[in-house]
């Protein structure tokens, strides 16, 4: 019966969120507000059951109460969120809101699903509440916060501090081969998932005063700054969405197509350089190249995971019947492998969809906006989180070399969730600014 | 103020979302531009511009209906604006023209976006909205030269010019195409793999998730290029499936075992064994009512009787007896002794397993490496031949043994059993595998181009086969003793050779110089027969010349009417072949023989391998050679 039961809602699943999917696009279309509203709550209404679905599988599967319990504190969350939000901020992007959400329920059925003593969803849970309390004031601070434009060199030396604090002896610790670590009693942090939003906030801030070529000279040898340490602390990943980030910020800045070449010739050149210089680089690559050709070792990781997606095939093996916790690291940046091996390829382009629709909304912001303190942030903060998912799956299916990101709030990891939720509130609060200004309640004086 | 802006139109909350990447009306528009505030106070701001521009205005507005008295009665209310009389039809019409546009956006500079913004959104929402052009009009509505249209942006920047420049919509625009790009490049290539490179995965050995399969498919039987069981599962009396392999040792290394010793096509052919490729409907019944289905079969290029032939014939020895046909690549059969009943083997696993030097589990015709002794003196006669073009004056007079300089001192290396062959040319060297002619031959080489030559030969790399196999090795330095060149010349010395390997070489002169992969899945057809996948012979491409392979074999051809094969000749098959006698230290002699039959059209080549022989090859892998031949083109 449960075999039935999984078999059945394997496709119902994959219907049920391509469906969704489609509403983030179709959304756009919308005549009027009324239909718009009409399409979110049937965004609402499916995430909603295709999260119940999961857990309904979840606890089939392991007739364990606590799941049961746990359901519904993360029903009582999100239903929270949708509403504070909806209450606090009535013209908030509901899009934006609603594809959070879905997110990161599914980060947590995935990791519910691991169930692993590595991944532990109930504290991926309380980060996330945390996270969202805190993101609820984010866009107040936006709208009052005019100081937040004026205070570009204090984002830069926090920025460098955040990073740099993993080489503190007693404080940086190593995990996976990168120094990218720091622990504070209790509590470990990843400072670069953090460093990454303060980054953008310097860049924007440094770069909406000024363009003349001195000046960017300058902030280009503070950016450089920000990219060596990650280097240095191996954290790669970091390195090249900090990179990037700045090269596009850079370039919709001064509008000059030239620093988009330099920059991205300049990566393809440093890119020369690492593979000649570093190991961990040149294995990475080769990894890439040759998946099969060092299976015992180098290649372990991208071998199981295209082992995993294979076996996936387009409709998955069906929840619970893969092998998602042999994939290494299968909680955090293969976690779209684990996703994808039993719930099928489709359903992995739904997120991708998804991401996708996020993306086109914060692009969207920030064409809209008009103050270019604002825009240079939204385009930071939209670069940086497509940059991350690109790195992460592309990474993970062999698109390009995988570099050990995170896949925004569906993988396991306090500073990644949290600052994921802080870049999709920052951009809420963008959004939010814009409305004021469209409806006329901006106070003009 | 309030009245205007508030009790005028009030566009929807999420009319933002709705014009998508339209920024003219936002471009027009400036919070920070005093201007505006000035005009945003005063409703009638409209009156303030230059006359001209105003009447052109006035006439847009009237052709739209809008007449001044709707204006002055603060007429823009949400009926008027939801019956889009006004801009849509003007736009559509393409009766605005770059400057009436522009003009109309500025008046609704004063009267606040909604007019004419809104009637656009409606006009773009009531069609299509299709990404690609909506995100192209956008790029024609805020060309570059924006300000020239936007006149009132105009008049905005020239009042502060202090500010930087403006960021510009349409780099932003390109920077998400690039994205978009990236993403729907990366989906691409996640579907691709999906579809193509997926197999390769599932195939792959190391896949321990295949394994799973088997919670519901009855794993597929192995057969016979002529449709003999070599492996299937059956069920016990008490219901229990197990794996049967009818033919016991016979093809133990060859098809391998499903659990226990994982090895083999057991290994390389499981996910079509554990794929079931029946009727779908019948499979999900089968899926829903917890029943397994059939996998599919997996019909191997073994030919039976071959095999039969060779593991009779190598008997109680231990070596290797492999045949393959050098114009496709298909192996013909594959026997490596000491070998194990795959039956039994998971009863007396540990006892087989306490051995660490036991071969037993090893299928030495791929995974053993081997002195090759004198049939290594193809490649060292291919060397000769390539750099003295006149090879054929090559004269030698052969005593029973040469010195070599080693260290310092002459070392002797002989001929077998001290036998002194007296005159010889390079075919009569050849033939007679005489090893004093083989050094002096070896010592005229040059060693760059002897290695090179290896590499080309396939030793020191993977073989181009999906067949698991060990690397042969070939070393010789720039700065080796006369000794080492000698020995490595026939055959001794550092080299190491795979039986596959020395089979492919062979197979290559028989074939004109091109290697053939070789292979050992024919085909894959489901449960009811229906063929689903036909592995079709491939070609790694040419080692050699054509006309080296027909030198090699020509010669290969005097070692058996008159050489040291000679006892083949009484099957007038016209065979081509090599012997090899490699000295083993501590152990008895490595006996090889590789060959190919007809000589002029070959359909089998072979490659016996006789471990710890008392003799020479003549006596102990020439005979085996004569029973495969004898027995495949006998027929």
């Amino acid at each position: 019966m449960l075999n039935i039961i999984t078999q059945f809602s394997k496709y119902l699943l994959v219907i049920l969120t391509a469906v969704y999917a489609m509403k983030c696009f179709t959304v756009f279309r919308a005549k009027y507000d009324f239909d718009r509203g009409s399409v979110y709550m049937v965004q609402n209404v499916l995430m909603f059951l295709i999260h119940f679905i999961f857990y309904l599988l979840i606890y089939l599967n392991t007739k364990d109460m606590k799941v049961i319990v746990f359901y519904f504190l993360q029903v009582v969350l999100f239903v929270c969120t949708l509403v504070f939000y909806g209450v606090m901020y009535r013209r908030a992007s509901r899009l934006i809101i609603n594809n959070m959400c879905f997110l990161l329920m599914i980060g947590f059925v995935e990791l519910s699903r691991l169930d692993s003593a590595d991944y532990p969803v109930s504290r991926q849970f309380m980060i996330a509440v945390v996270a969202i309390v805190i993101s609820l004031a984010v866009p107040v601070i936006i709208e009052k916060g005019a100081f937040l434009k004026k205070i570009g060199p204090v984002y830069g030396v926090l920025g460098i501090i955040m990073i740099i604090s993993v080489f503190i002896p007693g404080v940086g610790k190593n995990l996976n081969g990168a120094t990218g670590w720091i622990s504070v009693g209790p509590v470990s942090l990843q400072p670069s998932e953090l460093a990454k939003i303060v980054f953008v906030f310097f860049i924007a801030a440094m770069l909406c005063r000024r363009t003349d070529f001195k000046y960017i000279v300058i902030i280009s040898a503070c950016a450089a700054i920000h990219v060596l340490i990650l280097v240095a602390a191996k954290d790669l990943g970091a390195a090249l969405i900090f990179f990037t980030v700045y090269v596009i910020m850079l370039y919709i800045a001064t509008g000059k197509l030239r620093y988009l070449g330099l920059g991205f010739g300049g990566l393809a050149a440093a890119a020369a350089v690492a593979y000649r210089l570093f190991a961990h680089v040149r294995v990475r690559v080769q990894a890439w190249r040759y998946p099969w050709s060092d299976y015992q070792a180098s290649t372990y990781q991208i071998a199981q995971s295209l082992f995993a997606i294979s076996t996936g095939g387009w409709f998955g093996t069906g929840f619970y019947k893969g092998m998602p916790e042999i994939t290494p690291i299968a909680g955090s940046d293969f976690i779209f492998t684990a996703i994808v091996e039993e719930m099928g390829a489709l359903f992995g382009i739904c997120l991708l969809l998804i991401y996708i629709s996020c993306l086109m909304m914060f692009f969207n912001i920030s064409l809209k906006i008009t103050d270019s303190f604002y825009k240079l942030l939204a385009m930071g903060l939209s670069a940086a989180y497509g940059v991350q998912v690109l790195l992460c799956v592309g990474g993970v299916v062999k698109f390009i070399p995988h570099t050990g990101v995170t896949l925004p709030l569906i993988s396991y990891g306090g500073s990644s969730i949290l600052s994921t939720i802080l870049v999709f509130s920052v951009i809420q609060g963008l959004y939010l600014l814009k409305q004021r200004e469209v409806h006329g309640d901006v106070k003009v004086q | 103020m309030s009245k205007y802006s508030k009790g005028g139109y009030v566009p929807g909350e999420d009319d933002f979302e709705d014009t998508v990447f339209h920024m003219p009306l936002d471009e027009s528009y400036d919070p920070e531009n005093d201007q505006f505030d000035d005009n945003y106070r005063n409703p009638y701001g409209y009156h303030e511009y230059p006359s001209d521009t105003y009447g052109a205005d006035e006439g847009n507005y009237d052709r739209g209906g809008y007449d001044g008295r709707d204006y002055d009665r603060g007429g823009y209310d949400e009926r008027n604006y939801n019956r889009g009389g006004y801009d849509g039809r003007n736009y559509d019409r393409g009766s605005y023209d770059e400057d009436n546009y522009g003009r109309g956006s500025y008046g609704d500079n004063n009267d606040n976006r909604g007019g004419y913004g809104s009637g656009q959104s409606d006009h773009y929402a009531g069609k299509d909205l299709d990404l690609e052009e909506d995100l192209d009009s956008e790029q024609d509505l805020a060309p570059e030269d924006d300000a020239q249209i936007y006149s009132g942006s105009k008049r905005a920047r020239k009042a502060d010019k202090k500010k930087p420049k403006r960021v510009k919509n349409n780099q932003i625009m390109g920077i998400l195409y690039g994205f978009l790009i990236l993403f729907f490049a990366m989906i691409g290539y996640f579907v691709y793999f999906d579809v193509i490179d997926s197999k390769e995965a599932l195939s792959n050995p190391n896949n321990i998730r295949v394994a799973k399969l088997a919670d519901t498919v009855i794993r597929g039987k192995i057969l016979a290029s002529d449709g003999s069981v070599l492996a299937e599962t059956l069920t016990d009396s008490s219901g229990n499936e197990y794996r049967s392999y009818p033919y016991h040792e016979m093809f133990s290394h060859v098809v391998g075992m499903s659990k226990t010793n994982k090895s083999g096509i057991e290994a390389s052919g499981e996910y079509y064994l554990l794929t079931s490729s029946i009727n779908p409907i019948q499979k999900a019944y089968n899926e829903l009512k917890g029943n397994k289905s059939p996998g599919d079969n997996v019909i191997t290029t073994l030919d039976t009787n071959l095999q039969k032939t060779a593991y009779e014939a190598l008997g109680s020895q231990k070596g290797v007896v492999l045949a393959m046909d050098p114009s496709t690549g298909e192996i013909l059969c594959m026997v490596s002794k000491p070998d194990y009943d795959p039956n039994t083997l998971a009863q007396n696993y540990d006892a087989v397993i306490s051995d660490k030097n036991s071969k037993v589990l090893l299928n030495q015709a791929t995974g053993g490496t081997f002195t090759p002794g004198s049939i290594f003196k193809m490649i060292t006669a291919l060397e000769y031949i390539r750099e003295y073009p006149n090879y054929g004056n090559y004269s030698y007079t052969c005593y029973g043994s040469i010195a070599l300089e080693s260290g310092g001192r002459d070392a002797v290396l002989s001929c077998f059993d001290g036998h002194s062959h007296g005159t010889q040319n390079l075919t009569d060297s050849f033939a007679n595998s005489c090893n004093s002619s083989f050094a002096n031959i070896g010592l005229s080489l040059n060693i760059k181009k002897m290695n090179e030559l290896c590499n080309t030969m396939l030793f020191n790399q993977k073989l181009p086969t999906d067949i698991p196999h060990s690397q042969s090795s070939f070393t010789l330095s720039d700065s080796a003793t006369q000794w080492e060149i000698g020995a490595t010349s026939i055959g001794q010395g550092q080299t190491t050779m795979t039986p596959l390997h020395a089979l492919m070489i062979t197979g290559a002169i028989a074939n004109g110089g091109v290697v053939m992969k070789p292979y050992l899945m024919d085909s894959v057809e489901s449960n009811t027969g229906t063929q689903l996948e036909k592995f079709m012979p491939e070609s790694y491409g040419s080692i050699m010349s054509t006309s080296e392979a027909e030198m090699l074999k020509s010669m290969m051809q005097e070692v058996v009417s008159r050489g040291t094969a000679v006892s083949l000749s009484s099957l007038g098959m016209n065979i081509a072949g090599k012997t090899g006698t490699a000295e083993v230290d501590n152990a008895g002699n490595n006996a090889w023989f590789v060959g190919f039959a007809p000589a002029d059209s070959p359909k089998i080549a072979v490659c016996v391998l006789v471990e710890d022989a008392n003799t020479s090859s003549s006596y102990t892998a020439v005979p085996i050679a004569q029973q495969l031949f004898a027995s495949y083109l006998g027929r």
